[in-house]
């Protein structure tokens, strides 16, 4: 005989790979030996909830119910992962034993991570997870103090940081209100500060308007150099040249790195492009995306920004084939067991390789101190798979710097002045693409392609002609009028004349035969 | 002076009798043993046998009483009750396992709490 005492359910929330969807926590008080069990499918960390939420409730100064306490959390069937369900279980708890006003708990969706000591310690995903209350029509969320900022990033929530579970119940029964938060607001275009300069960088005057075009249309670039050219140094300033994020654009990867609990303390927004260097030891699954509840992989942390494959050659063929899908479509789609994720993917590849194995070549028409046989380098260069190649649309040679260039600094150009022409060149994109999803010319499809991208006469017959003797394909045709596109841009020409058909060309050329 | 553990299980087993005489239930069994353990008290109330763990408590510094029944307790009473109802040919009928908690309080006085279908190996 079992008598139904108390139930309450409470709004929590929870992470599916980026995206945010609310869990209901319902809580049932009733009378048998005293046991607290969770269901509705919680990974480890839900279970370890319980002696979390006893030892809080205790050490806040609340009795811990004798009774039988189940908490099930609604929907029942996904999966659900993280500790943030802590604060609404101990909520839930706290108003079924009439602690706190039940009135008080639907209204509001609840996040956070509760220590041993009755403190709310922030949990990944705070961003994702607004965006779903918001979206289910709610219009307050209490998360950790931690979290406020990505939080408060939504517009249309009201946004309340805790730092104990007290102040949590002092609030909800009106003892102590806590004060809403602010909104979020970062003034994008003033994020600068960056420590290194192009200027830095000696000689290398050609890799340097390579690098230009890239960052003005987020073309993807393939560096190949000896050793000690310069190469590593010019692709950790790339990012000094590219514009700064939209505030659109800011909000996309703010909510990859939420998800995975990245974000740096402070303001709550990633207001830099991303700039992600992984070791050539990757797994797919580490670049891709992947785990049994599948998780953004490193293309998703450079989504937005640069992902900077340094050692090309010596990546994984599985990991740098994985690669080509999410380059084209700018998304990418993981489905295992746990569920399907789909992670944003749009990033400039900037890679990185020596043009054989002794790195003695000085350049890749071949010093005479290299020592590789024909057939060796051949073998090293063919690790990279002609559709990958075919998916870089700037190969630039990186040759040895003269010495006598170390010391003639003044002439060379700030990043920020090349970051001038970029952006002005990015404007131009910007107007030309306004009111289609497309931002730059890379992104560009074929109906955009058709409209825009017109080659005078001369142009054509030169693109024509390259075509027919490089034996490029259909998509290399496309990706070299993007290409021309961009370094029309920068010009500030408004036709594809020859010349800018012409240094497209020359960027696309197999620089190394394969 | 302090009684020991038997004297204060014995005192709750009788406390629990009256209890549950006062109730109405009717006393079928004290002490039943089976080689998996034993069952405190078996009664009757109605058509229903009741399985009643009993369970005494001096002091709440280490806990209440009924914190104390643990789930390798219950199957031990699951176990012994199963082997109960087989002696006494009673397998189908209606059974319930309840825990009576009893605290005695500093002075003396005790506190009865009666949990009935405390358990039932669902879980």
């Amino acid at each position: 005989m079992e008598v139904r005492l108390v139930l309450a359910k409470v709004p929590g929330g929870a992470v599916l790979g980026i995206d945010g969807y609310l869990v209901y926590v319902e809580v049932d008080v009733s009378s048998g030996l005293p046991s607290f069990e969770i269901v509705g499918l919680p990974d480890t960390a839900i279970r370890e909830a319980r002696e979390r939420v006893r030892a809080a409730l205790r050490n806040s100064g609340y009795e811990f119910p004798l009774r039988r306490i189940t908490v099930n959390l609604a929907p029942a069937m996904i999966r659900k992962e993280g500790a943030g369900f802590d604060l609404p279980i101990a909520i839930g708890i706290l108003s079924a034993i009439g602690e706190v006003d039940k009135g008080k708990v639907a209204d509001c969706v609840f996040l956070g991570e509760l220590s041993l000591d009755g403190n709310v310690r922030g949990t990944p995903g705070a961003l994702s997870i607004a965006l779903a209350t918001k979206e289910q029509g709610f219009c307050e969320m209490i998360v950790a103090e931690a979290n406020v900022g990505e939080a408060a990033l939504v517009d249309g929530l009201d946004i309340y940081g805790v730092g104990t579970l007290r102040d949590v119940v002092r609030h909800l029964n009106g003892v102590e209100r806590i004060e809403r938060a602010g909104r979020t607001n970062i003034n994008l275009s003033s994020v600068r500060a960056e420590d290194v300069d192009f200027a830095d960088v000696a000689g290398q005057t050609h890799a340097k308007r390579v690098l230009e075009i890239a960052a003005a249309g987020s073309h993807n670039v393939l560096m190949v150099g000896p050793p000690g050219s310069g190469k590593t140094m010019l692709a950790r300033r790339f990012h000094t040249i590219l514009p700064p994020l939209s505030w659109d654009e800011a909000f996309e990867v703010t909510k990859v790195y939420s998800a995975l609990g990245l974000l740096p303390a402070g303001n709550g927004l990633i207001s830099r492009r991303p700039f992600r260097s992984p070791h050539h030891t990757i797994s797919p699954a580490g670049l891709i995306g992947g785990g049994r509840i599948p998780k953004p992989g490193e293309i998703s942390l450079a989504h937005r920004g640069v992902l900077f494959l340094d050692e090309l050659p010596e990546f994984g063929s599985h990991a740098l084939e994985a690669l080509r899908q999410p380059m084209e479509d700018g998304f990418v789609t993981v489905a295992r067991v746990g569920g399907v994720g789909v992670f944003p993917s749009r990033f400039i590849l900037l890679g990185a390789m020596n043009p054989c194995l002794c790195f003695k070549s000085a350049n890749l028409g071949g010093s005479s101190s290299c020592t590789c046989s024909p057939g060796a380098v051949r073998r090293y260069l063919n690790r990279l798979s002609g559709p990958l190649l075919d998916r870089i649309d700037l190969h630039v040679e990186v040759g040895q710097v003269e010495v006598h260039e170390l010391h003639e600094s003044k002439d060379r150009e700030r990043s920020m002045d090349i970051q001038k022409r970029v952006m002005k060149a990015r404007d131009a994109q910007i107007a030309r693409f306004s009111g289609t999803p497309v931002r730059c010319n890379a992104e560009m499809g074929s109906g955009e392609i058709e409209t825009y991208c017109k080659p005078t006469k001369d142009a054509r017959t030169l693109l024509y002609s390259a075509m027919h003797k490089l034996g490029l394909s259909v998509r290399s045709y496309t990706r070299t009028l993007k290409v021309a596109r961009t370094i029309a841009d920068l010009e500030g020409s408004e036709g594809i004349q020859a010349h800018h058909v012409a240094e497209a060309v020359g960027y696309r050329m197999p620089v190394f035969g394969v | 002076m302090r009684q020991s553990n038997r004297e204060i299980g014995l005192r709750g087993e009788d406390t629990a009798v009256r209890y549950l005489e006062a109730l109405g239930f009717s006393i079928v069994s004290r002490n039943f043993r089976s080689r998996f353990g034993e069952i405190d008290l078996i009664a009757k109330d109605g058509d229903t046998i009741v399985f009643i763990e009993v369970k005494t408590r001096r002091s709440q510094r280490l806990g209440k009483a009924v914190e104390q029944v643990t789930r390798r307790k219950q199957m031990k009473i699951m176990k012994a009750a199963a082997e109960y109802l087989q002696k006494c040919g009673a397998l189908g009928s209606k059974i319930r396992f309840d825990v009576l908690a009893i605290d005695v309080l500093p002075g003396g006085a005790e506190r009865v709490e009666q949990i009935k279908g405390a358990f039932n190996g669902w879980r």
